[in-house]
């Protein structure tokens, strides 16, 4: 049962530039958070291999955007998944326990984000995976943590929206609580992950101690909510929807502007910007107006300043006002949807985008590693991968399997 | 005893607001030892932005300033002026990390170009965390967190399912851009260090928030290449899977993402097997998504009748991923996040005891660092400075010029 794959030590010394290169990450994960922490990883260097399997897929192969059927052409599921290794190992079935530990015992890492309560279910807790391998590094992701009365709660990105208090301070004035239009509590809590796990290398590299890092995704994004939760702390104050507007700046907004769809937002700090913004807008007499003459007033007549902003950039679309304003130093920018950011000349000349190249969909642009380190910069090394499609690398190079006795373990459905 | 997992690394921090002080912040926590590098004066902006307890403004005593300042040491310097620039030097000298929010033209200016700051100093990692980066024609330009959120493409997907049409694009209700910069240049400095321990060299990192946030909205890329469709705040059809929404209950909202047949069975048993959840109409997720204009008033008219956080326990006795719509009081007063921990209460020379979030995960071997309270304005600049070996009469030169 001795894995056959290169020691992390001499994996590391033979691998690239970048900062995970050598080590070896064992990714359990489905949804968001789980596999946005591996791809992380995998950007900037590590080798993340992804367990999967038709007895449990992962949800978001089945998730839209499609682009054909099949599990391989989920739009989700291939944006979080990049970069990665996948070998089909049934977790139901006992032997694929079994092989499952021998690739942990290969590797360096391990990423789960099931609820706490399955893994050491399955015989994969990190008492049984420190056995066999000493330094792991394991990080357990789930919604509220591996310990607590909540233990066992079942939490997704939308509902965790909701249960920090995000949902009720979103709104529109008077109107009731909304979501953030994207499961942002599962990208902070795989964002989190990989940020331990790269804590905990350093950590082990100095040390040569393993750990295992409980992540709760409440807690993680809890941290981004410590303004409203320190209002109510000192104050007893509960927040309120307040549409796009701010505590104290003003005006503080989005626009209308002449292109359909088109929106600008503009958020003036203080009385300069204020004089600068109504020069632009030829409305430079504002200034002298007692209801605009300081933040406070302008906070107070907001109902009345907007309708004067949105009269001029309605004449305009997005990118003029856009541009007209930052060239006078007020703080303001067009609201962008995906094709406005795919053609954006900031982030073409910065290289924001990357092209994806998969084998089923063929070329298609991808948000490419953005922490940008200068000299070790990440890489997307391959597309996400097919359902399987490094089975015979990791059954076979890896732990060291036969040919037959993968086929073997295949019509079994233990590789499967 | 046990230490962090940065222990060791020394961080000059120079940078206001949330991004680079989160960053500051979640280094602090793991182990390092953060010195914050204010302006004389008036010191770092979040002093200015409160919660003030009794909404009394003082600079020691923003609520926002000591949460993400805690724990740091705290000194005035200006490094832009003759003096601050060379006790800025010695700063770095014996630094492993630079936390900087400066934009590039204004460094330049100052005679603190990156190119010469890193020819200066080889072994240093140097993160840069700025609205839209150090590169690119928007390098200059102002932002505030409405900016860079509806920049992102965050705000024309917000809010998911608007209560009408034709409403205008929304922000998150409290800002997030700059806690995700924060956040993501942690760990992109974390990368920057391991490379530091093999090959001796630091290296310049150019975080970009608007490029963090992005990665919230990346699969909307494939939405538009694949399909195509533009994702926005109006859905294009009825839901793929339902539901996964936020509906009323009697004492406020509470919201499900019924994502598997087995979450459906469950909240449909929460709610006491009403006999239509049963109809051919609902039998799965896809019809249910189809017929979401149906479904919707049926549930509602059951889950208007129920409390939140008796539905709440009902459904995740049955593996329901479903939770009320919280108040920060809720969440302040959570049962399960007081027993992990995670609020804890810093006690301030000026502010008192504060309570206020800890620990952002919890790592066996090198936990998370009860952090002290944020430094009073200057407060470790004596102490810091005397350790570079300044004397008391250079001190008392360098406060006269204003550079610190």
């Amino acid at each position: 049962m001795t894995p056959t794959g290169a020691s992390p030590q001499r994996r590391r010394r033979r691998g690239g530039l970048r900062p995970l290169a050598g080590y070896r990450v064992i990714d359990i994960t489905y949804g968001w958070a789980g596999p946005i922490c591996g791809a992380l990883l995998a950007d900037m260097g590590a080798e993340v291999i992804k367990i999967e399997s038709n007895a449990r897929l992962d949800t978001c192969r089945f998730l839209p955007p499609f682009n054909g059927p099949g599990p391989n052409r989920g739009g989700q599921f291939n944006t979080y998944n990049r970069g990665k290794k996948s070998c089909t190992i049934n977790l139901k079935a006992p032997p694929g326990i079994a092989l499952a530990r021998r690739l942990i015992a290969s590797a360096d890492v391990v990423v789960e984000n099931f609820a706490p309560r399955v893994m050491p279910g399955l015989g994969l807790g990190y008492d049984v995976l420190r056995t066999l391998n000493p330094d792991l590094v394991m990080a357990s992701l789930s919604g509220f943590g591996a310990t607590g009365p909540y233990r066992d709660y079942v939490a997704f990105g939308l509902p965790l929206q909701a249960f920090l208090g995000l949902v009720h301070l979103t709104g529109y004035a008077g109107g009731p609580p909304v979501n953030v239009g994207t499961p942002i509590p599962d990208i902070v809590g795989g964002t989190t992950g990989a940020l331990m796990i790269v804590a905990a290398l350093r950590h082990r590299r100095r040390t040569g101690e393993g750990q295992f890092i409980d992540v709760s995704q409440c807690e993680a994004m809890g941290a981004f909510f410590a303004g409203p939760y320190l209002d109510y702390a000192l104050n007893g104050r509960e927040g309120q929807r307040r549409g796009n507007r701010d505590d104290a700046m003003a005006p503080h907004g989005v626009y209308r502007c002449a292109d359909p769809e088109g929106w600008c937002a503009v958020a003036v700090a203080g009385d300069q910007e204020f004089a600068a913004l109504c020069r632009v807008i030829g409305r430079p007499e504002l200034v002298d107006d007692a209801r605009f003459a300081d933040q406070p007033s302008r906070w107070r007549h907001q109902d009345e300043l907007e309708p004067i902003i949105e009269a001029w950039t309605r004449q305009r679309s997005k990118r003029e006002v856009f541009l007209a304003l930052q060239a006078a130093g007020v703080a303001a920018g067009p609201v962008h949807h995906i094709p406005d950011l795919l053609a954006d000349p900031h982030l073409k000349q910065r290289g924001t985008f990357i092209q994806d190249s998969h084998p089923e969909i063929g070329p298609n642009p991808m948000l490419g590693p953005f922490w940008r380190l200068q000299s070790t910069p990440g890489r997307v090394e391959r597309p996400a991968p097919l359902l399987g499609e490094h089975n015979g690398y990791v059954f076979q190079e890896l732990l060291g399997l036969a040919p037959e006795e993968q086929q073997r373990l295949e019509a079994s459905q233990v590789l499967w | 005893m046990q230490t962090g997992a940065l222990e060791g690394v020394r961080v000059i921090e120079w940078a206001e607001g949330i991004a680079g002080p989160f960053a500051g912040r979640i280094l602090a926590g793991l182990g390092a030892e953060v010195v914050k590098v204010e302006p004389p004066g008036g010191g770092d902006a979040s002093r200015r932005a409160g919660p003030f307890r009794g909404d009394v403004p003082d600079r020691e005593a923003s609520g926002l300033f000591l949460y993400l300042n805690a724990g740091k040491r705290g000194i005035t310097l200006d490094p832009a002026r003759p003096g601050g620039r060379e006790v800025f030097g010695k700063l770095l000298a014996g630094a492993d990390v630079l936390v900087l929010d400066k934009p590039a033209p204004a460094l330049r200016r100052w005679r603190l170009g990156l190119p010469g700051l890193q020819r200066r100093h080889p072994g240093l990692v140097v993160a840069s965390v700025t609205p839209f980066g150090l590169e690119g024609p928007y390098a200059g330009f102002k932002a505030s967190d409405l900016v860079t959120f509806h920049m992102a493409g965050l705000g024309f997907i917000t809010p998911r399912l608007p209560p009408s049409p034709d409403l205008p694009p929304l922000r998150a209700g409290t800002p997030i851009v700059g806690y995700l910069a924060g956040l993501n240049g942690a760990a992109a400095i974390g990368c920057a260090l391991l490379v530091r321990e093999l090959s001796g060299r630091g290296q310049l990192i150019d975080l970009a928030e608007m490029e963090c946030a992005m990665f919230a909205v990346a699969a909307g890329v494939p939405a538009y290449t694949y399909e195509p469709r533009v994702p926005s705040r109006q859905p294009a059809g009825p839901p793929a899977v339902a539901p996964i929404a936020l509906l009323p209950t009697a004492d406020g909202y509470f919201e499900v993402q019924c994502q598997e047949e087995e979450h459906w069975d469950g909240l449909v048993g929460a709610l006491g097997e009403p006999e239509w959840a049963r109809w051919e109409v609902f039998a799965d997720k896809g019809l249910r998504g189809q017929n979401w204009d149906a479904l919707r008033p049926l549930l509602e008219e059951v889950t208007r009748t129920v409390e939140k956080a008796r539905l709440f326990r009902e459904a995740q006795a049955r593996g329901v991923p479903l939770a009320p719509v919280n108040s920060p009081r809720d969440v302040v007063e959570c049962e399960h996040l007081r027993v992990r921990g995670f609020f804890e209460t810093v006690e301030h020379p000026v502010a008192g005891p504060v309570l206020m979030p800890g620990a952002l995960a919890q790592l066996t071997a090198t936990p998370w660092r009860a952090l002290g309270p944020a430094p009073l304005l200057g407060q470790h600049t004596t102490e810091v400075l005397e350790g570079l070996g300044y004397s008391k009469a250079e001190l008392l030169a360098l406060r006269q010029r204003g550079a610190v």
